[in-house]
């Protein structure tokens, strides 16, 4: 992975916590170029529960990412409620902030056994250094989407697996959308085919 | 300070200056990698406008295939493709020159002189000790790798004249010296005992169906002699 670090130095009012450097894997083409949609013609994406949510801009990537890579760039985002959208057919996760992409990773979801559970979750809880009971297994930066144990946490995104359930994100990207969540931010977890 | 908003300055300076300094921070943003959907009119820009899902498409890992979790194969690698021996997609070379002379062996007149020496081969000839496989009469050997076709012919059964071997190999020699054949004595051909064919002769044939009228004849005549005898009763 290559560490862009852009020299972010334009003024802003921090309500929230700082901008993380951008970070793309090195062979997606990633340009560090944001799409923004013109003004008044902003598309609407449908989300599970009826709802719909405009869409400023979007991250340009333009080649299928591998498993493990993510890409963050807040660059020039401006502050704003935060939701996430889950595609499990995609096995792409995309937050989105104020309308605007700021991160998208690869992610695991669960097996045909254990299926993940579509639908809007509010994060139920956050938790930096969660050690399952169940499993017995390490999930940092979990974010608690069910009662019953479905949540976003950090794993080893690689091909041919899957979780229990959980949506599995790269580590450092679960670092950084723990830092931007708040119990009680909506996740939108979907299957493309469905919409 | 421009001199078009020079009246609203001295009204909100503090204004003016904010909008300075926004249109500054915009022309920097534009600059610095940010780009706007709609001005590059290219058909990836247009279908981004119409379907935002397919720029989440475009960077998709494609969809979990179905089993996917309990392969045990590595991943499929695009590059160049793999040569695996039972694979369909081999290709033979293709074998025209080859074919050619195997064409003219498995014709029906390709040879006339194999054709004739098959035709004119005697019925009883045996094939020498140590021959690889029972022949069946009257078909020549073919598979024979060798120039010896391994078909033992009494020389004194050939028809006067001479006949041409069985084959491209020497053809009968004029006595029983070193023949054809790869026995350890081909040229003196012991006693052979002919082999027990599967077919029955016909000999065997005619006395099996005789033995059949003969038990049912006399079957019949035990029945005919019991009638009278109950008839007599």
């Amino acid at each position: 992975m290559l560490i862009v670090a852009t020299a972010f130095t334009a003024a802003r009012s921090f309500t929230g916590p700082p901008a993380e450097p951008a970070v793309a894997a090195a062979d997606l083409g990633y340009d560090n170029v944001r799409q923004w949609y013109p003004r008044g013609e902003a598309p609407v994406l449908a989300l599970p529960g009826g709802q719909t949510k405009a869409i400023q801009s979007v991250l340009n990537i333009r080649r299928p990412m591998k498993y493990g890579d993510f890409v963050w760039d807040e660059k020039g985002v401006p502050e704003g409620p935060l939701w996430v959208r889950a595609d499990l057919d995609r096995q792409i996760v995309s937050v989105f902030r104020g309308g605007n992409e700021i991160g998208t990773a690869v992610i695991l979801y669960g097996a045909d056994s254990k299926p993940t559970p579509e639908g809007v979750f509010p994060v139920l809880e956050k938790a930096a250094d969660y050690h399952s009971r169940t499993y017995d297994a390490p999930m940092p930066f979990t974010l608690r989407l069910t009662a019953d144990g479905v949540a976003i946490h950090g794993s080893d995104v690689r091909e041919r697996a899957a979780t229990h359930g959980c949506i599995g994100v790269p580590l450092e990207f679960a670092r950084r959308l723990f830092n931007q969540t708040q119990v009680g931010d909506e996740v939108f977890v979907l299957k493309s085919a469905d919409t | 300070m421009p001199p078009a908003n020079s009246s609203k300055s001295e009204t909100k300076p503090g204004f003016a200056r904010l909008k300075w300094v926004l249109g500054a921070a915009a022309l920097a943003m534009l600059g610095t990698g940010t780009a706007l959907i709609g001005t590059g009119g290219t058909a990836a820009v247009a279908k981004a406008l119409q379907d935002p899902l397919s720029l989440l498409a475009d960077r998709s890992p494609g969809s979990r295939a179905k089993g996917a979790l309990f392969s045990t194969k590595g991943p499929k690698v695009a590059g160049k493709p793999i040569e695996r021996v039972l694979s369909g997609e081999r290709t033979r070379p293709p074998v025209a020159e080859e074919a050619a002379p195997e064409a003219d062996l498995a014709g029906p007149v390709a040879d006339p002189l194999m054709t004739v020496a098959a035709a004119e081969l005697p019925v009883p000839f045996l094939p020498p000790e140590g021959a690889p496989a029972p022949l069946v009469p009257g078909t020549p050997s073919f598979s024979h790798p060798g120039p010896n076709p391994g078909i033992f012919v009494p020389i004194g059964d050939l028809p006067p004249g001479g006949s041409p071997g069985p084959g491209p190999g020497p053809g009968p020699g004029p006595g029983p010296g070193p023949g054809p054949g790869p026995g350890p004595d081909p040229g003196t051909p012991t006693d052979p005992t002919p082999p027990v064919s599967a077919v029955p002769e016909p000999g065997t044939w005619v006395m099996l169906i005789l033995g059949f009228f003969l038990v049912g004849g006399s079957l019949r005549a035990g029945a005919r002699r019991a009638a009278a005898s109950r008839s007599i009763a």
